[in-house]
């Protein structure tokens, strides 16, 4: 065979097994009879073929006739109250039981309204069972108690299935829970000693198709009490008021699919009894029970008996898995509460989740683990390298969903092959909606072999006769063993439930430490600008004292100058000396002030034109020697404060030529335009400055000579010039090499963000 | 002119030291002009806008006023802005004599409509010298109303 072929044929019997609709299959098994009726008339529209046998009516006799001559009047009327009174839409309610007149068979009756029509069932009531019903109540009661007191999740499905197969009489009992794939695998078995167990076994999708997982969502029990029956075909065969086959969704007579009596018939099952286990409303798995001996039906007392067990372990179920993991989850939500108090206690979420114990991986079952956030990238224990996880998490931030689980990484993500030994598994949560910021924990690689019942990649197979190509179910359920790699053990609930409610705390977190920086910032701001208010008010009123002090002592001298001694001129005219030092102090404070207070007025500056009239107005005549000031190759024009920038300019060139002892002072001006922002420079071959001094010049009136020395001054120059710098959002630093010279650097904007 | 009828320099300053420096400073220049002043803005206010609007006032307008803008009770400006928005007052220059030398403060003074701004500095030469040549400008050079 070509594979072209093989594959063709493979896409032929999946989706021809979906398609088949199997509640339209017009047809009945025949352990019971049929009616479609209309309503109100109750007038009967269809009949099943065997309803001579079980009613004493032929189809063709009920065709158009009311159900009265059937039931007789009274019994007619009491079933137009119970069709009035209960409901049965979306359901097969029983009803009621009845005697036919003239009969001396009694049925359970039950209905169902489906599309307009009434459908009614008729089963013949098993007089035995019947007297047993008290016996099977008792035996249910202690089953409930016993799966109750059952301490593991496995004990419980053990016991589900033992105590099911002793109710029932069936040969074997099995528990089936179906996988996200729609595969399954038999978890817990109840068989008798003589036949081979299916414990442990895969069941492929294909086994149990859509349409039929669809059925076994909307009844609870299934029944086939002889596989080899011969269907019961409706008369007529499309209803006379819709025009085709009724829906027999509800029905539990329902013929079942010819796939699936074949697929029994291979594996040697005469009878089964299926029903279903839903977990918080879902189908979950299957009780599922087999006949092997010989057809086995089970009346309605005991089916009973088993949906309301089955019924039992869907609901215990959920509490049997949550207790299953009980000491676990309390770890888990215990360093989970850690986390939060550590990140709402720290400066940051990212901080708070690093430095407190314990740390993100150790609680949880995990090799490694990785926090992803735009401060940088932390792995713990055993992870993919560095590259790789940044490359996994910008693969998770093109998602939707912000919370990925995966036992089998390299299947969804196929970069992960390289490293499915270390992380097979994942479970990762992103922590920011338009970026890969992160959390994540890997699993490694668990070589799990698992058992399938036949070759899973074989589930159907093709009967070609001549041109007609059929479907058969497969015939070799042989042990297939497979050795799945590139998985991991699969993440349980409440892992997963750590990581989504991790995420929201981190999540919240941030939005609280985003909330508190802003109102940190506003309060800066505000204690900055009044900082300064207070800073020009109290330098403004020094001042008029100041003067009076100055003027003052100047009076005194002019007036009592002659009549003191030497030494009392001598105090006055250094009282008058550290009157105009504090004047220029308070003055630079001021200068310094008015750099944080006033707004800057921002626009196109073009520095040439700012350096050109500076180097106007400053002089550049030294006692001894030549000022010489280059300006290497054009300034930008610069978005900046025209009169702060001439103010900074000023600063660093007359301080290049203050602190200089060379006879020939120079001085270069300059910018690095590709630099992003540009970055200025005033360049000296002065007396330069030791590293250890860097940060002190720049502490207000901080001057490292003495007073005199150097023309004098405040030392409030670099401070002021600093504050000038930062108000645009740029920033200062230098280079200096003593006796050779400095070259300090600044920006006039903000360091633009990585896009 | 008949020093009588000379109208006299208004001079609003709260600082008895810088006060007496100024007297000290017109005196040197040959000033001889009355001088009346005030040290706080609603004295000021009052004397200009007499409440009883039929009362003469008891003195005459000043010939041009010198305005500290740091006062007890309020600044320079709200006395400036009295003066400039009210017409019953009769019109004279304003010229601001402050500490300040925030480039602000002196756009802000021109804006509201003073007639000069004299910073007061440090140095009594360098202040004398200021008054020198305000003197010879407004009292001498320029005309008065």
């Amino acid at each position: 065979m070509k594979p072209g072929q093989q594959d063709h044929s493979n896409k032929l019997d999946l989706t021809h097994c979906d398609r088949e609709q199997i509640q339209f299959a017009g047809a009945i098994q025949p352990h019971g009879a049929l009616l479609m009726l209309d309503e109100p008339d109750l007038r009967i529209l269809q009949a099943s073929a065997n309803t001579e046998s079980l009613l004493g009516f032929p189809p063709e006799a009920l065709h158009q006739a009311s159900i009265g001559i059937l039931l007789g009047d009274e019994v007619s009327e009491t079933l137009r109250a119970r069709l009035a009174s209960q409901n049965i839409s979306g359901v097969l309610a029983h009803l009621m039981t009845v005697r036919l007149p003239g009969r001396d068979d009694s049925f359970h009756l039950f209905a169902n309204r489906i599309d307009g029509l009434l459908l009614l069932e008729f089963e013949r009531i098993d007089e035995e069972a019947r007297s047993h019903a008290s016996d099977l109540y008792q035996d249910v009661h202690a089953s409930i108690q016993a799966l109750q007191a059952s301490q593991s999740l496995q004990g419980f499905f053990d016991l589900t299935v033992e105590r099911i197969r002793r109710l029932t009489g069936f040969d074997r009992v099995m528990v089936y829970r179906f996988d996200p794939d729609g595969s399954g695998e038999v978890i817990a078995e109840s068989v008798g000693s003589d036949r081979e167990t299916y414990l442990g076994l895969h069941y492929p999708a294909a086994d149990i198709p859509e349409p039929a997982r669809r059925l076994f969502s909307l009844s609870w029990v299934r029944h086939l009490p002889d596989v080899d029956y011969v269907p019961v075909p409706l008369v007529p065969e499309l209803n006379p008021l819709t025009a085709r086959p009724p829906d027999l969704s509800y029905s539990f007579l329902r013929s079942v699919s010819l796939m699936y009596s074949g697929y029994l018939r291979n594996m040697g099952v005469k009878a089964t009894l299926v029903t279903t286990l839903l977990k918080d409303g879902h189908l979950w798995g299957l009780i599922s029970c087999m006949h092997h001996e010989g057809p086995k039906y089970l009346p309605y007392e005991s089916r009973v008996a088993v949906e309301f067990l089955a019924h039992m372990v869907s609901l215990l179920m959920g509490s049997k898995t949550a207790e299953e993991h009980d000491g676990y989850r309390l770890t888990l939500s215990a360093a989970r509460a850690h986390h939060l108090k550590a990140m709402l206690g720290s400066a940051t979420s990212r901080q708070g989740l690093m430095d407190a114990p314990p740390d993100l991986l150790s609680p949880l079952d995990a090799g490694g683990a990785a926090l992803l956030t735009e401060d940088g990238l932390t792995l713990f224990g055993v992870t993919p390298a560095e590259r790789d996880v940044r490359a996994l998490a910008d693969w998770l931030a093109a998602r939707e969903d912000p919370l990925f689980v995966t036992h089998r990484l390299p299947a969804d993500y196929p970069p992960a092959a390289a490293f499915g030994e270390i992380a097979s598994g994942l479970l990762a949560v992103r922590l920011s909606c338009d970026g890969p910021d992160s959390l994540m924990w890997f699993r490694p690689e668990w070589l799990q072999s698992v058992n399938w019942a036949g070759d899973p990649r074989k589930p159907v197979e093709i009967d070609a006769d001549g041109d007609v190509i059929r479907l058969m179910p497969r015939t070799s359920f042989a042990l297939w063993k497979e050795t799945v790699p590139g998985q991991s053990r699969p993440w349980l609930d409440c892992e997963i439930e750590h990581a989504s409610e991790l995420r929201v705390g981190i999540i919240e977190s941030i939005i609280v430490h985003t909330e508190r920086l802003r109102r940190l910032n506003s309060e800066l701001v505000e204690s900055n600008l009044e900082l300064d208010t207070f800073a020009y008010a109290a330098s403004h009123d020094l001042k008029e004292p100041l003067r009076g002090i100055h003027n003052f002592v100047q009076f005194l001298q002019e007036e009592e100058g002659g009549q003191l001694s030497e030494q009392s001129q001598r105090r006055l005219a250094t009282i008058l000396r550290l009157t105009c030092r504090m004047d220029d102090l308070i003055e630079s404070l001021l200068q310094y002030s008015r750099v944080g207070r006033i707004d800057l007025d921002l626009r196109p500056v073009d520095l040439n034109d700012v350096l050109a009239q500076m180097l106007e107005s400053l002089q550049l005549q030294p006692p001894s020697g030549s000022v010489r000031v280059r300006v290497l190759g054009r300034l930008p024009v610069t978005h900046c404060d025209r009169v702060r920038v001439t103010e900074i300019l000023g600063n660093l060139i007359s301080n290049a030529i203050k602190y200089n002892e060379r006879a020939d002072k120079l001085i270069e001006v300059g910018c690095d335009s590709e630099l992003d922002p540009p970055v200025f420079f005033v360049r000296d071959n002065g007396i330069g400055i030791a590293p250890k001094h860097f940060a002190r010049i720049f502490q207000i009136f901080r001057r490292l000579h003495g007073r005199e020395e150097y023309g004098g001054g405040t030392g409030a120059g670099l401070t002021i010039t600093k504050k000038a710098i930062e108000r645009h959002g740029g920033h200062i630093w230098l280079e200096s090499v003593p006796g050779e010279g400095s070259i300090f650097r600044f920006t006039l904007a903000p360091k633009s963000r990585p896009a | 002119m008949d020093k009588k009828h000379e109208k006299a320099l208004l001079i609003v300053e709260d600082s008895d030291e810088d006060y007496e420096l100024t007297r000290w400073a017109l005196r040197r220049v040959g000033f001889k002009r009355p001088i009346q002043r005030f040290t706080r803005v609603d004295d000021t206010l009052e004397f200009l806008f007499p409440l009883d609007r039929t009362a003469h006032r008891a003195l005459a307008p000043p010939a041009l006023a010198l305005l500290d803008v740091n006062l007890p009770d309020g600044t320079g400006r709200e006395i400036l802005e009295a003066i400039r928005c009210d017409p019953r007052c009769p019109p004279f220059p304003i010229v601001m004599l402050t500490t300040s030398n925030n480039p602000r403060d002196v756009e802000l003074y021109y804006r509201l409509g003073a007639a000069g701004y004299l910073i007061k500095p440090l140095s009594r030469e360098l202040f004398a010298s200021r008054i020198d040549a305000f003197v010879s400008y407004w009292f001498m050079a320029a005309t008065l109303p």
